[in-house]
């Protein structure tokens, strides 16, 4: 039997948030699926069993369904659609009824052992979006199984209040079903951070940890337990102080979370009334919601390839780029949404697409690179982006820019789509900015020529530090010479942007970087008025922006380009920052 | 009994929501509905039997419809995979 010392343990913070308060233990997985054998004068009556518990379960959903549209949108509601669908399936059920009837066994069994043996069917599937349909089968089964058992859905609406979940496992309509108003955290057994169920768990800001191995074994029912998913730590049995600890630790975080609320709705505007624009850089469409969440300013970079790296092994259709396109755009309004073309290295797409395999593929055929040589690949995408464009503001950039040449190929390859789609007659808009990634330091160095040619420019200072200290940040050798304030980069930096001042186009940065507070104020200060970053970052940087005057910061800027070594710089801008800036912005972090 | 051969066109193929919706239509019907690639043989008002036959893009299937208005079947679910599943524009 569990005991009850304080124990801590350690899984994944998935989701946000510190929850303290009274287990509620829950077991869905094979538990308590027993084989009963059944005489033969038993099997009509378990037959009818099986089909009212799959009326109840198939209500149960519904209204779960109708829940999550109401709460989260139709989007996320679709999640459900399969799963009503195949609750009222006869060919589902009736294998089911087969195997009660043959096997002569109690509707579990004959459930439990039915969605096994399609598992094993679908698992077959070579297509991966058909193949991953079999979540779909598990969820439902296992609704299936509960409402056979009796353990009616409703007694999880009825929990008292402030109740943290432990489960071994939790499906996305569960927690929906469980809502936010009675459970205030979940602690699991199993979950990543890109499972169904976390997404849904963290667009309901609950905090989550997962990765617990046998946590319901660890504690009784109603025992006292901390969830900290922003450490990814689980405390059983707290004692008094620690309970102490995490309340106040708990406050300061709901301090936190108002003050991000109350930002978001200021202007991100210097004292001198100089608006710095704070973008969102966005990789899944599951976080599109955070651009409005963070009070960020459109998005300035979405790396597109973390589409294809979602549906891989295929390549994602050009209605899937257009509907992602559309929702970013969305988000984004009235603001720009900056859409950089795939920048994937021949390794990542090499098993598809490439079939081939480079020695060095971060010198290799990558980026724009890639686009060019391989147009049948890319077409779709570059169809759907001047596609989507209709929607709104739609910027296109291109990754691993080294070569003038790569813009005018890029646009004749453009030219080549609108051709086609205006022939189609598909609606598309033609007018399209078209920027470049300056990451690569031969780009940086002709900035000036490049910036005739194109409308905008981002600076990606994290390849472009890479690559011109020859330090991979990976490298746990070398992971300490990558100093983003070297002065080879502050050098680079400022003529990058001069030329786009010189020639009038507009110019951003994205990268880590600019995440921050201190370099991304360095960064205005040396003319920067559009940073993009991740949505979290964007509420401290602005806190500083408004503190701060453009005239200090270029004065600023200019100081720091008399040291000669990257720790002299740093140590003059953490100096600046402590002797110049008011005190209570060091309370954020 | 009729019987036609039909080439799915739609890019994501029969995934679920397209299914759903080759459901509803044979299900509006009171001829049976069955739809053959290669050697497997299933019912089109079944969402399983449909999800397993894990069709693509590109995927020819035939199509056999039987009963008192098998004409009209045929040709609402010839029209409604012709149509992508009205997914694309």
């Amino acid at each position: 039997m569990p005991g009850s010392e304080m124990q801590v343990l350690r899984g994944l913070g998935v989701s946000g948030g510190i929850a303290i308060g009274r287990a509620v233990i829950i077991e869905t997985r094979g538990a308590d699926i027993f084989r009963i054998h059944l005489s033969e004068d038993q099997l009509e009556g378990e037959v009818n069993r099986l089909h009212e518990g799959a009326c109840h379960a198939r209500a149960e959903l519904q209204r779960t369904q109708a829940k999550a549209n109401e709460t989260l949108g139709s989007d996320l509601a679709a999640i459900f659609d399969a799963h009503v669908l195949l609750l009222s399936d006869p060919n589902f059920l009736g294998r089911v009824e087969e195997r009660i009837r043959t096997h002569q066994v109690n509707a579990e069994w004959a459930v439990h052992k039915t969605a096994e043996e399609l598992d094993n069917l679908f698992a077959n599937i070579e297509d991966g979006y058909l193949r991953e349909r079999s979540e779909d089968l598990t969820d439902v089964s296992r609704h299936l199984l509960r409402s056979l058992q009796g353990i009616a859905h409703h007694e999880l609406s009825e929990l008292p209040e402030g109740v943290i979940i432990v489960a071994d496992d939790l499906t996305p309509s569960d927690v929906i079903r469980l809502g936010r108003e009675r459970v205030t955290g979940l602690a699991l057994e199993s979950g990543g951070r890109t499972s169904h169920t976390t997404i849904i768990a963290r667009s309901l800001n609950l905090p989550v940890v997962a990765g617990l191995v046998e946590v319901t074994d660890k504690l009784r029912d109603e025992a006292s337990i901390i969830v900290d998913g922003e450490t990814g730590t689980v405390v059983l049995y707290p004692d008094a102080e620690t309970l102490e600890r995490y309340r106040m630790r708990q406050a300061e975080l709901q301090r936190r979370d108002a003050d991000m609320l109350a930002t978001r709705e200021l202007g991100s505007v210097t004292r001198d009334g100089v608006e710095v624009k704070l973008m969102a850089n966005i990789d899944l469409p599951v976080e599109i919601p955070e651009v409005s969440c963070f009070g960020a300013c459109g998005v300035g970079l979405y790396r597109s390839e973390f589409l294809y790296i979602e549906k891989s092994p295929r390549l994602p259709t050009e209605e899937e780029h257009v509907e992602v396109y559309r929702q970013l755009i969305e988000a984004a309004a009235p603001e720009p949404a900056i859409i950089r073309t795939y920048d994937l290295g021949g390794r990542k797409l090499a098993r598809e697409v490439m079939a081939t395999e480079e020695e060095n593929p971060v010198l290799g055929l990558r980026g724009i690179r890639l686009t060019l040589a391989r147009r049948d690949v890319f077409r779709p995408q570059i169809r759907a982006l001047y596609r989507a464009a209709v929607y709104g503001d739609l910027w296109v950039m291109l990754p691993l820019v080294s070569r003038l040449e790569e813009v005018r190929s890029f646009r004749a390859f453009a030219a080549e789509i609108l051709d086609e789609l205006e022939q189609e007659g598909v609606p598309f808009r033609r007018d399209v900015r078209l920027g470049v990634m300056i990451e690569v330091p031969a780009a940086a160095m002709i900035a000036d020529l490049l910036a005739r040619e194109v409308d905008f420019f981002s600076i990606g200072t994290n390849d472009l530090i890479q690559y011109s200290l020859a330090v991979d940040r990976n490298n746990e050798h070398v992971a300490d010479l990558y100093q983003p304030l070297h002065p080879a980069i502050l050098r680079m930096l400022r003529f990058v942007i001069d030329s786009a001042h010189a020639a009038g186009i507009e110019v951003g940065l994205c990268g880590e970087m600019a995440a921050d507070p201190r370099c991304a104020l360095l960064l205005v200060g040396m003319g920067l008025r559009r940073l993009s970053v991740s949505p979290r970052a964007i509420p401290e940087i602005k806190t500083w922006i408004r503190e701060l005057s453009t005239t200090d910061l270029a004065g600023l800027a200019e100081s720091c380009t008399r040291y000669s070594t990257a720790e002299e710089v740093r140590k003059h801008l953490e100096s600046f920052f402590a002797v110049d800036v008011p005190k209570p912005l060091t309370r954020l972090f | 009994m009729i019987e036609r051969e039909v080439e799915i066109v739609n890019r994501l193929g029969l995934h679920a929501r397209a299914a759903a919706k080759l459901v509803h239509t044979a299900g509006g019907f009171q001829s049976r509905v069955q739809i053959v690639n290669g050697g497997e043989e299933i019912d089109a008002k079944s969402i399983l039997g449909i999800l397993l036959l894990a069709a693509g893009q590109g995927t020819t299937l035939t199509l056999r419809c039987e009963g008192p208005d098998e004409e009209e079947a045929m040709r609402a679910i010839t029209t409604l995979i012709a149509n992508r599943f009205d997914e694309e524009s």
